[in-house]
């Protein structure tokens, strides 16, 4: 009965302590912007200033790639809302990626990553360009040597997560801490829903367009987001090069289907779609407008490949006027947030 | 030391008066086409007007599940169940504890009003709030059902359906129902069935005359509502 009363008391006194007493970090406060939901934080990864900053450096840092030439940065870049103006990105060795690089936009509120949801955190989705042979192509292995060999990251992840051994897991959590700032909440689209701009008459009715089935952008794109945490077929090839969620998968019904990307930013984010052919926002809407093409695995939200919404004989596509692509075109815009593609503390 | 093992055998007590004398039950949503079981993704399916269409991606809301037991208590289950085809754990409540036989239940197709406000489900799991939101355009919000497939025209060609319901403009087209059950105890299964070709009978419902999205369509929305009274659902108990 002692021995008991003794395991009783121990497993009541017991309480998670660090391994230094002195060690303090200061939390990384994200306030959640009106009308979004909560940040998706995991419960091992919370933000603090040091991780925070400490991710930003090494987001910006060639080290992590096999002969220090390229960082994130290099294919995510901020003036183009953290994704690549070039179709394909440009890895270590002049190899090019087969899939345009996905903007970090408001990231944080993803639930899977990449174009074919191979990743299902931030934290898991920094493992994959680092040793990707078309883009850094290094391994880990170097990666931290490299680091451990460097006096001031050392000093940088001692202060973030009180290590003494740079490994390759809190790499990825620095580096998803920082992604985790990326945010963008200052639209004019915000700034439209809290009452502060008035939209003109074209911008309103491209929000009209875009948010009923008269554009049906809003099924895939109408969370505060402008994405919809899935997959989709979005008709544009009648067969696959890239069999997309399928690779992950092996769904024969996910062949042809990609993450929705977000439009916040969307004018700065060209090229668009997962291979980055096309380089407009009006390539964009025409394709939509078109209704696509015929696969087997095509979204039924793609409803008018073979109608329209009139009934005509004949005519595929949404049959959008002139005026009404335009109108739709200045709406996206409106998703534009000049703050976030200067803002400071995303820069190294 | 007395302290500590006072709590140590309240804790027991407690919690061993808290299940005392309880049932658990489960409760299945199961998905038929007249007398089968759903195939997805064959046009195999014909309703009264003579289409034939297929299904292949089916979500929708049931709210508001109470269950009425034989001791007078009703049970109030959580304030909604999304059930989504894709994912087969929302299709199944396990473990439903219950305090006597039940003999009824009543839930809601959808959101009544009260439930049905934009962003009030902001952060729920299963994707919820983004795969199922009703947009402010139209309402606002969350759609009660999205059921999706291709249908063949007048002509033979495929084309696509998206029988989306939710309380456009405003209206509330949720529909409360009662059901009365073989008495529903210990491991008993009570089995929310739906019959999805009656979603399209008596008003007859034809896509060609509708066409590929209802949203917008008072009309639509009211016949669906309409269809949806009597012979969509029905509950048994195993």
């Amino acid at each position: 009965m002692k021995k008991f009363l003794f395991f009783l008391l121990f497993i009541i006194s017991c309480h998670p302590a660090s391994d230094d007493n002195n060690f303090e970090t200061t939390p990384y406060t994200i306030i959640t912007p009106d009308n979004f939901p909560q940040l998706i934080i995991p419960d091992d990864n919370l933000l603090t200033q040091e991780g925070v900053q400490l991710g930003k450096k090494l987001f910006f840092d060639p080290i992590l790639s096999s002969n220090n030439t390229i960082s994130c940065a290099s294919c995510h870049l901020q003036e183009n809302s953290f994704s690549d103006p070039n179709q394909y990105s440009i890895g270590v060795n002049g190899d090019l990626g087969f899939r345009n690089a996905f903007s970090l936009v408001n990231i944080g509120w993803n639930s899977s990553f990449n174009w074919d949801g191979s990743a299902s955190s931030l934290e898991s989705q920094v493992f994959e360009p680092v040793t990707n042979i078309v883009e850094m192509a290094n391994n880990w292995g170097q990666v931290e040597d490299d680091l451990n060999a460097n006096s001031e990251y050392r000093d940088l992840f001692k202060q973030a997560f009180n290590i003494d051994y740079i490994d390759s897991i809190h790499v990825a959590k620095a580096i998803a801490q920082f992604e985790r700032t990326l945010i963008s909440s200052n639209s004019r689209y915000d700034k439209f829903l809290k009452g502060e701009v008035m939209f003109t008459n074209e911008e309103l009715d491209g929000l009209n367009i875009f948010f009923t089935e008269r554009g049906d952008c809003f099924h895939c794109h109408g969370n505060i987001n402008f994405m919809d945490n899935s997959f989709h077929n979005n008709a544009l090839d009648e067969t696959f090069l890239d069999l997309g969620l399928f690779e992950v998968t092996g769904n024969e019904l996910d062949k042809g289907l990609f993450k929705t990307p977000t439009l916040r930013n969307v004018e700065y984010s060209a090229p668009y779609m997962h291979d980055g052919r096309f380089n407009t926002l009006e390539e964009v809407i025409d394709h939509y407008n078109s209704g696509g093409v015929f696969s087997a695995t095509v979204d039924p939200l793609m409803k008018y490949i073979n109608s329209n919404p009139y009934g005509i004989p004949g005519e595929t596509g949404l049959m959008l006027t002139q005026q009404e692509k335009n109108n739709l075109k200045a709406f996206l815009l409106t998703l534009s947030d000049e703050d976030f593609i200067q803002n400071t503390n995303f820069q190294p | 030391m007395r302290i500590v093992i006072f709590l140590f055998f309240s804790f027991f007590f407690f919690n061993s008066c808290e299940t005392e004398d309880l049932m658990e039950i489960d409760i299945q949503f199961r998905q038929f086409v007249d007398q089968n079981q759903l195939q997805l993704n064959s046009i195999i399916y014909q309703n009264e007007s003579g289409n034939l269409y297929s299904v292949e991606r089916f979500l929708y809301v049931i709210s508001d599940l109470k269950l009425y037991c034989e001791n007078g208590e009703t049970v109030i289950l959580d304030n909604y169940y999304f059930i989504n085809l894709d994912d087969e754990s929302s299709l199944k409540l396990k473990n439903i504890n219950i305090p006597s036989s039940c003999v009824s239940l009543s839930f809601n197709y959808g959101f009544s009003q009260d439930n049905n406000v934009t962003n009030l489900y902001l952060n729920d799991g299963d994707n919820f709030h983004d795969l199922m939101l009703w947009p402010t355009t139209l309402g606002g919000g969350y759609h009660y059902m999205k059921l999706e497939g291709k249908y063949l025209d007048d002509y033979g060609v495929q084309k696509f359906y998206n029988t989306h319901t939710g309380a456009l403009n405003g209206n509330d087209y949720s529909i409360n129902y009662n059901f009365d059950i073989a008495s529903a105890d210990e491991n008993s299964c009570i089995y929310v069935d739906m019959n999805i070709n009656n979603i399209y009978n008596d008003p007859v419902y034809n896509f060609n005359y509708f066409g590929s999205a209802i949203m917008s369509s008072e009309e639509a929305q009211s016949v669906i509502q309409v269809n949806m009274l009597e012979d969509v659902f029905s509950v048994s108990v195993n």
